[in-house]
């Protein structure tokens, strides 16, 4: 399975897929907020 | 393009020690990734064999340069400004020849900022200052939403990432890897 959430990958925990989910909704937000950012200020 | 490379090293950098090093770290995880992936041990003895190769010569490789990269800054010394980008050589001889590194005699006591803006474009605001600090109330900005990336990113690879069952993050991973 993916390579995110290590630690729980590690132990197997069950918890480990919605970790993932959460680490790949954290980056798509994180990149959103950044390209908006860049998008609305001028002179970027 | 060889030369180019090698006068382009920092002078600092003498031996190649970054370059040694980069190698060596990464040559390293290579191996490991070998021992733990591989099933067959007559192919991770011929893979491990010939990157521990690499790892031992590779640095000798690197210390042998440094003599070359002298004799050429020395040749190119000779040349004038004018002449070196008109021969296109302008690239090699930018760093020690005109570069306000003096290795011979004094240090420079002040530092001259119009030959450094000869060289490089002005260092631009940066997104505290234009954002925060020196803001222009008649263009509008967001600094919320770059406060948002920053939480989100730090959230996402700080937190989600490395997450474990009560949280001990990197040292769990580590240790299980080296298990």
């Amino acid at each position: 399975m993916s390579h995110t959430g290590i630690a729980m990958r590690a132990v197997n925990h069950s918890w480990h897929g919605l970790v993932v989910v959460a680490f790949y909704s954290l980056c798509v937000l994180g990149y959103a907020s950044g390209a908006l950012y860049t998008k609305l200020t001028p002179d970027m | 393009m060889s030369e180019l490379l090698l006068t382009k090293r920092p002078s600092g950098d003498i031996g190649g020690k970054n370059h040694k090093y980069n190698t060596t770290s990464y040559l390293t995880l290579l191996l490991m990734l070998c021992d733990s992936g591989m099933r067959k041990h007559w192919l991770s003895l011929v893979v491990n064999a010939s990157v521990l190769l690499i790892v031992l010569i590779g640095p000798l490789l690197v210390v042998a340069v440094p003599a070359v990269d002298l004799t050429l800054a020395e040749a190119y010394t000779e040349h004038s400004r004018d002449q070196s980008i008109s021969s296109g050589e302008f690239f090699v001889l930018r760093r020690d020849d005109d570069h306000m590194h003096m290795h011979h005699g004094a240090p420079l006591t002040e530092l001259n900022e119009t030959a450094i803006l000869q060289w490089h474009d002005p260092t631009p605001p940066s997104y505290w200052s234009i954002d925060v600090e020196d803001r222009d109330p008649s263009v509008p900005r967001y600094p919320e939403l770059m406060a948002l990336h920053v939480v989100f990113m730090t959230l996402a690879f700080f937190f989600a990432l490395p997450t474990g069952k009560k949280f001990i993050g990197y040292v769990v991973c580590l240790q299980v890897n080296f298990e």
